[in-house]
């Protein structure tokens, strides 16, 4: 199997757990800090471990926002381009994984709000709504039950507001930090986690996952 | 119904605890209480399910390959980009034209993108952000934004009445352009638009807002080239994101038939959403239809397709097939939706043959879509798949075809669909699903009906049967059997063919032969004689033999007993003349009666003992 390289937002949270940073992960801050110094420079190769760097994380976070591989490609390519012609606008108030994901985070809601335009324009043109097919991803491993039961979190997910598809998606299946979520959201910290809880609750009652509904006859007691 | 359960007023710890945001102390408080508290317990258990759920599912996996072509990408992307906007010291490698044209694309876009946020009224993103959602040029260029002189609504308005100041200017200034410089490409054009309306900015002239004033300006020449120029912006990326306040202009001058074309150029330049919502609405456009239809199809996006589909079905209903042919002929089929649009439009009734060019154009690509709507897709898209699978050529999808057919799913389209599909491919994967041993007699006759069509569909047919007999080596009876079966041209020569095949055993062959006797086709006498003459190492034996008296009395039949020498020649007999009149006779009653195989047995025999 291929490396998936290195999954920079996992870290951060593990060590808000602890409460310790550790100097592997402030090197890491600063080595794409110099990186992207390099890169500022008109340094490609710096940029390329940028991106060689950033590449499936931005990638995972396109698909779960755009729904499709295809244009999620297309969306990190493009994320990756815009970062390059606008380093000089990175001034390293964030982490570069942040930065980069706002660019994405961006360019992902034009794509979802020009779907949405283009879908009232064809309510307009034909007078039937088609909805768009629930994403797929394919995982050949998985079991046909599981793989069913992905696909309706898949498709609960796509249905999810962008925000708070965004803001679930940088949190629980990224694992940024609160923080860093809400930067790259360009919100604040308070809303970031609203955006959380609220995604999961809809995702939850969405899924048949509420106590209420898996189990009518929840009781005081002992586990 | 029963009535919803009380909620425990802890519950609002659950996601905060579940997310891992409460403090130390209340998370290991609200653990006390998850002891007693059966409802939060089963609430955690439900967000950790969900968190679960979501970890788990599938991301994209880039190979090594994948990432090499990712990483590809963005590097061309970005070589596309710093053509025009280089950064840090490969700035200043690029200097004059370069910068001139950045500065003004600056200005045109702090301009639109000013007017923009101050309608807005807010600008949510931190300045970090905010800032990455500029264009390029917009940081590195020198200008500030324009000073907010009348507004896009008063330039509007002004094209009715007296002329905003500047326009003379501007209008000058592109005129000029085109006469000094036809021949420039799309960046130098506007580099030298650039450098030569500076001075007008200097003077506080709002260059962009009156460039979109003259896009309705009564000289039709003029509003042609600002459209234009607007065009090589918006390709340079020149223009931003934002052209909230372009589009609705070009899109106004685009109902002015004199320039209708210049503008729909520009708005598919443009590309953003609400520009091709913009040529959705030209394509309803009498002198824009074409032009926008083809726009739309070469686009090919999802999004648009739906539209499109009306406007083709308009158009065809409409009798302007050659528009409709014009633009599938543009369309790519790349995406499931764009196949889904195909199968519409020819249910709509547009020509097969437009769209199996649709098809054939993409090759391979189009052929792999079209097996996994068949393999894996749901009910629509295999109806679909089941539509255009033999407009898309050769024989590649005859394969999952033969798949669905023994599954028993959509029998009757998948069998329609391999009849029209033809092919060595299809011919053997019929035989295949003939020789299924679990194959209902009904269904064995369906096979065969769509096995006799496929012959028919079949262009080179013995060179299609010997490559059907190598796909499969063991299925010569199946094979056999259907073309002994097969009513038609095709059918009468597919047995010629097979006949002739050495390979395939003598007893099999006679079988065929007596076909062909009972169905009273003619075989031409030398290529039968020859034939035989390829079947004499086989007559010795019982099989063999059976064989050569099959074929001699269809050369008997053909040619009567002047065809029975030349058959008995290329056997290499020579037979006494009571012998030879003996075969004679029995040639021909086998040729006459209608239950040969006892006089084809008396023949045999009277090979068998010659001379």
């Amino acid at each position: 199997m291929d490396d998936p390289g290195p999954q920079p937002s996992k870290a951060p949270r593990e060590a808000s757990v602890t409460g310790i940073t550790s100097s592997v992960q402030r090197s890491a801050v600063e080595d794409d800090r110099s990186l992207a110094q390099a890169a500022m420079r008109g340094e490609r190769r710096a940029f390329d471990r940028l991106v060689e760097r950033y590449l499936d994380r931005t990638l995972r976070i396109c698909t779960r926002l755009v729904g499709n591989v295809e244009d999620a490609e297309d969306a990190a390519q493009e994320t990756f381009a815009r970062a390059w012609s606008r380093l000089r606008g990175f001034a390293g108030r964030s982490t570069f994984g942040t930065w980069i994901t706002s660019i994405a985070l961006r360019l992902c809601a034009d794509v979802e709000r020009s779907r949405r335009r283009r879908r009232r324009e064809l309510l307009a043109g034909i007078g039937a709504l088609r909805e768009p097919a629930a994403p797929r991803a394919s995982c050949p491993a998985l079991h046909a039950e599981q793989r069913e039961t992905l696909r309706g979190v898949e498709a609960a997910l796509a249905r999810l507001p962008p925000r708070l598809k965004a803001a679930l998606t940088l949190r629980t299946i990224e694992g940024m930090e609160y923080p860093e979520v809400a930067r790259a959201l360009g919100t604040t910290v308070r809303s970031a986690r609203l955006y959380v809880w609220e995604a999961r609750q809809r995702l939850a009652r969405e899924l048949g996952l509420e106590p209420s509904r898996r189990e009518p006859a929840a009781r005081e007691g002992p586990p | 119904m029963t009535a919803p359960a009380r909620r425990c007023r802890r519950a609002r710890d659950v996601l905060p605890y579940v997310d891992g945001e409460l403090p130390t102390d209340g998370a290991l408080g609200f653990e006390e209480h998850l002891a007693l508290c059966a409802g939060c317990r089963a609430e955690v258990a439900a967000q950790r399910a969900l968190e679960e759920l979501l970890v788990a599912l599938p991301g994209p996996r880039l190979h090594s390959a994948d990432r090499a072509r990712f990483a590809e990408g963005v590097r061309a992307r970005i070589d596309a980009r710093f053509a025009r906007a280089p950064c840090g010291r490969m700035l200043l490698r690029r200097a004059g034209a370069a910068v001139a044209a950045l500065a003004a694309a600056a200005a045109l876009v702090a301009a639109v993108l000013w007017r923009h946020e101050v309608n807005r009224g807010t600008v949510r993103q931190t300045p970090e952000v905010a800032e990455a959602a500029l264009p390029p040029s917009a940081k590195q260029a020198v200008p500030p934004p324009a000073p907010p002189d009348g507004g896009l609504l008063e330039l509007r308005l002004a094209d009715a009445g007296p002329r905003v100041d500047g326009r003379d200017d501007v209008a000058r200034a592109i005129r000029r352009l085109s006469c000094e410089s036809p021949a420039l490409g799309g960046d130098d054009l506007l580099a030298r638009f650039v450098a030569a309306t500076r001075p007008l900015r200097a003077r506080g002239i709002p260059v962009p807002a009156v460039m979109l004033g003259l896009l309705r300006d009564p000289d039709p020449e003029l509003a042609t080239r600002t459209a234009d120029l607007f065009a090589r912006a918006s390709s340079a990326s020149a223009l931003g994101r934002d052209e909230s306040a372009l589009v609705p202009c070009l899109e106004d001058a685009m109902r002015r038939p004199d320039r209708g074309i210049a503008m729909l150029r520009a708005l598919v330049a443009v590309g953003t959403p609400r520009a091709w919502e913009a040529v959705v609405r030209a394509a309803r456009l009498d002198g824009l239809r074409a032009p926008a239809l083809r726009a739309l199809a070469a686009n090919g996006d999802p999004s648009l397709l739906a539209p499109l589909e009306t406007e083709l079905l308009r158009a065809w209903a409409s009798g302007e097939t050659a528009l409709a042919a014009d633009a599938i002929a543009v369309l790519p089929v790349r995406r499931p939706e764009q196949l889904r649009l195909l199968a519409a439009l020819r249910r709509g009734g547009l020509p097969g043959e437009s769209i199996a060019a649709a098809l054939r154009r993409e090759g391979d690509d189009a052929t792999a879509l079209l097996a996994d709507a068949l393999a894996v897709g749901g009910r629509p898209a295999r109806r679909d798949a089941l539509l255009l699978a033999p407009l898309a050529g050769g024989d590649a999808l005859a394969q999952p075809l033969a798949a669905l057919a023994l599954s028993g799913e959509a029998e009757a389209a998948a069998l329609g669909a391999l009849a029209r599909l033809g092919g060595a491919r299809t011919l053997s994967e019929l035989a295949r699903v003939f020789a299924e041993p679990s194959l209902p007699r009904s269904r064995a006759r369906a096979v065969a009906a769509a096995f006799a069509s496929a012959l028919d569909a079949t262009p080179d047919l013995a060179a299609a049967l010997a490559a059907a007999r190598a796909d499969r080596p063991d299925g010569d009876g199946a094979l056999v059997e259907l073309c002994r079966g097969a009513a038609g041209r095709g059918g009468t020569a597919a047995r010629a063919a097979l006949l002739a095949v050495t390979a395939i055993d003598p007893a099999l062959r006679a079988r065929l032969a007596l076909e062909i006797r009972d169905r009273g086709e003619r075989i031409e006498s030398g290529r039968l004689a020859a034939i035989l003459a390829d079947a004499r190492p086989a007559a010795a034996e019982r099989a063999g033999c059976g064989l050569a008296a099959a074929l001699l009395v269809l050369l008997y039949a053909g040619d009567g007993e002047s065809g029975l020498l030349a058959g008995l020649e290329a056997l290499g007999l020579e037979l006494t003349p009571a012998r030879l009149d003996r075969l004679a006779g029995t040639a021909r009653s086998a040729a006459r009666a209608g239950e040969p195989r006892a006089a084809l047995a008396r023949v045999s025999a009277l090979l068998h003992l010659a001379p």
